[in-house]
């Protein structure tokens, strides 16, 4: 159905946005999530005594690399979304095998983004450097709502499409 | 399955109550959620000397109107979800492709809740506004469940439906009326 293609980029713009704004954020607000970075690589509000202590990073040098490594995949990742879009705009009138087939950079974008901010931010900040134990700085609330959406859409996106019916198809199936 | 057709129904009669009383609730209590509008718009709860704040809203108007435009698309998605119950039902027991015809409705409401409480609250008012930022004004949790709840149903609708048991003698009857058409 037409309809369900449409809803298909819309979801896959919403998520370019959100990538490129969140980019955009973070390099002309550097600071705010820079403290995040900080805190979360030096795990200095982790539980005190605890004996993950020697995973901390605390060269400056690697705080600003890795925040720089988390910009850059937002970035790649609201093309990617927006790319996605385009092409199912490209072939939303053509047979449900070519748009299935244009799915392939939605899918890479969502995937990268499953990657960044489930196996970036739950696995490696959370468990990894113990970000789980910080009552300040602790995202797993907003990384598991990202995430989550990100798996939400893609499922949706990935759900086969068929072919297009044509328009006497269409009424004859909608009076029976 | 008949029962998923019903559970199809019965999940869009429910998003649509959520919808309409959203909406109904945002028109005779209008202050409430207007003061969300007006913290999140102005940004007057964000992290103090943050670099964005460039982006605040302090007129009324706009305020205003920004309410209005999301209180009408919450109006517009609750009335889509109910007219997709009423053509879902409609096609209660027509063969798969007749059902799946008639999820256009429903395909269209869960998209446009999706576009309002992901696009507006969590892309526009979470980032480009920095609701994020604030500890007492921040709608990102409620979205968040809202929209969850529309995409998980809109999932589980958008799966194909097939053909009911009873449905294979009519498909011989619309068979023999596309030939009886092609021979005319």
């Amino acid at each position: 159905m037409l309809i369900t293609r449409y809803a298909k980029m819309i979801m896959s713009l919403s998520l370019a946005a959100f990538c490129l704004l969140v980019a955009f954020d973070n390099i002309t607000d550097y600071g705010t999530n820079y403290a995040a970075v900080q805190h979360v690589l030096s795990m200095d509000t982790t539980f005190p005594g605890n004996a993950l202590m020697y995973r901390a990073i605390t060269n400056p040098a690697l705080w600003h690399l890795a925040y720089a490594v988390i910009i850059a995949v937002e970035i790649i990742l609201g093309f990617l979304f927006l790319a996605g879009a385009v092409r199912l705009f490209q072939v939303r009138h053509a047979s449900g095998a070519v748009f299935n087939q244009a799915k392939t950079l939605f899918v890479a974008g969502a995937t990268l983004a499953f990657l960044l901010w489930y196996l970036g931010f739950m696995v490696v900040a959370g468990e990894w450097f113990a970000m789980w134990q910080s009552k300040d700085w602790n995202f797993q609330e907003p990384s598991f709502r990202i995430y989550v959406t990100v798996l939400a859409v893609l499922i949706f996106v990935a759900l086969p499409d068929g072919d297009l019916p044509d328009a006497t198809t269409g009424t004859r199936t909608d009076r029976s | 399955m008949l029962i998923v057709r019903y559970a199809k129904i019965a999940m869009n009669l429910a998003l649509a109550a959520f919808f309409l009383l959203v909406t109904f609730d945002n028109i005779t209590d209008y202050g409430s959620n207007y003061q969300f509008v007006q913290h999140v718009l102005s940004m007057d709860t964000t992290f103090p000397g943050n670099a964005l704040m460039y982006r605040a809203i302090t007129e009324p108007l706009l305020w205003h109107l920004a309410y209005g435009i999301v209180i009408a698309l919450q109006g517009v998605t609750g009335v889509l979800y109910l007219l997709g119950a009423v053509r879902l039902y409609q096609a209660l027991r027509a063969p798969g492709a007749g059902f799946e015809q008639a999820k256009t409705y429903t395909i269209a409401a869960g998209t446009l809740g999706f576009v309002i409480f992901f696009f507006l609250f969590m892309v526009i008012g979470g980032e480009w506004f920095s609701m994020w930022q604030s500890k007492d004004w921040n709608a990102q949790t409620a979205a968040f469940r809202f929209y969850i709840a529309v995409l998980g149903v809109l999932i589980f609708v958008a799966l194909p439906d097939a053909d009911l048991p009873g449905n294979t003698a009519k498909h011989g009857t619309r068979k023999r009326q596309d030939a009886d058409k092609v021979e005319r």
